[in-house]
């Protein structure tokens, strides 16, 4: 009924025959475009830096998680009984005998009772661990000070761009069993 | 009376949209905008800053083994001597094990860092317990080092 009435009385008609002049839609569509652009090129700066954030974050606690393995196992060690810079052993209150070892990009641990291969303490697929300065050194041989420095680098390829997170860690443990 | 509405509506959008009106609703829209822009900045700003945070807490905590490392390979005396005077007034810094008499300036992922540490004694009839206390601090953009994290522990003479 309503309707009805609108169409009747030609409110279409008008509507139709006094509307924009070309001039006043490109001056909006002109308004319009700027504002999307840069709304846009914003936006996805934006969410380029939070994936970068968010991959620096996951790293950062991935990192975190082996590097406190290693340190809490080696600081409850009784004697290291290999050091190079790429790998460390030693044993502790269970004449196991433990090895970690900076080998094909990843950090890898192996217990020698537990029979086990080495195995990676972070995701394969996501995370690479290098040593740019030698991972594991010996600061001080009585007690023995071990110093550990690890790259941990993660690619991602959020929003087309690549880009490279990286995490340093930079432990210094006194090995308790040689005081 | 609806129908009366509906003719007063017409006669007055007799030219239809105006420029005038397009412009302010155009206006409403880039408000929004503008506000969920902001707002995603600001999300993405406090993400970056706990971000930090954490690596920040993760740098303090490297400097607290490392003066707990120097206790444990030196004697009490001898780690008294070499943290007396690290004081708010002028901070350590850790190199290796050794006490440097200044603030480390670094940068980790692109940011400014700043690390040093104090000695203190949490009891003072006590020299056989020392407090270190590690403030990193860091700057982001433009500012200065103006966010920093502090973490404390106490070392005593165990030996």
């Amino acid at each position: 009924m309503v309707t009805n009435l609108i169409k009747v009385k030609g409110y279409n008609q008008k509507y139709l025959k006094k509307s924009f002049t070309l001039i006043e839609l490109m001056v909006v569509i002109a308004i319009l475009t700027i504002t999307a652009g840069l709304t846009t090129s914003v936006i996805v700066s934006i969410t380029r830096s939070y994936s970068k954030t968010q991959i620096t974050n996951e790293l950062e606690q991935a990192a975190g998680f082996a590097s406190q393995k290693l340190t809490k196992e080696l600081r409850n060690a009784v004697a290291i009984t290999n050091i190079s810079s790429t790998s460390i052993s030693f044993s502790d209150h269970t004449n196991d005998v433990i090895t970690y070892r900076v080998n094909a990009n990843q950090l890898q641990r192996r217990s020698q009772l537990a029979g086990t291969a080495f195995r990676a303490l972070t995701d394969t697929n996501t995370t690479s661990v290098s040593c740019p300065s030698g991972c594991f050194s010996e600061l001080n041989s009585n007690p023995k000070v071990i110093s550990i420095k690890m790259k941990f680098t993660s690619a991602g390829t959020e929003g087309g761009t690549a880009f490279t997170g990286s995490v340093d860690i930079n432990d210094t443990v006194v090995v308790r069993g040689t005081y | 009376m609806i129908i009366k509405s509906f003719k007063n509506k017409r006669i007055k959008h007799k030219n239809g949209f105006g420029l005038i009106e397009t412009v302010a609703a155009l206006g409403v829209t880039m408000i929004v905008v503008t506000s969920m822009v902001s707002m995603s900045l600001y999300a993405l700003r406090s993400t970056q800053q706990s971000q930090l945070m954490l690596a920040a807490t993760k740098l303090a905590n490297e400097e607290l083994e490392r003066v707990r490392a120097k206790r444990d390979t030196t004697t009490w005396s001898a780690f008294l001597t070499a943290v007396n005077g690290c004081t708010q007034l002028s901070p350590c810094s850790m190199n290796e094990l050794n006490v440097v008499g200044s603030q480390n300036t670094f940068t980790y992922n692109n940011v400014d860092f700043r690390r040093s540490f104090v000695a203190s004694y949490p009891i003072p009839s006590d020299t056989n317990v020392v407090r270190i206390g590690v403030t990193v601090s860091w700057k982001f953009g433009s500012s200065t080092y103006n966010k920093s994290v502090y973490n404390y522990t106490d070392l005593s003479n165990w030996r």
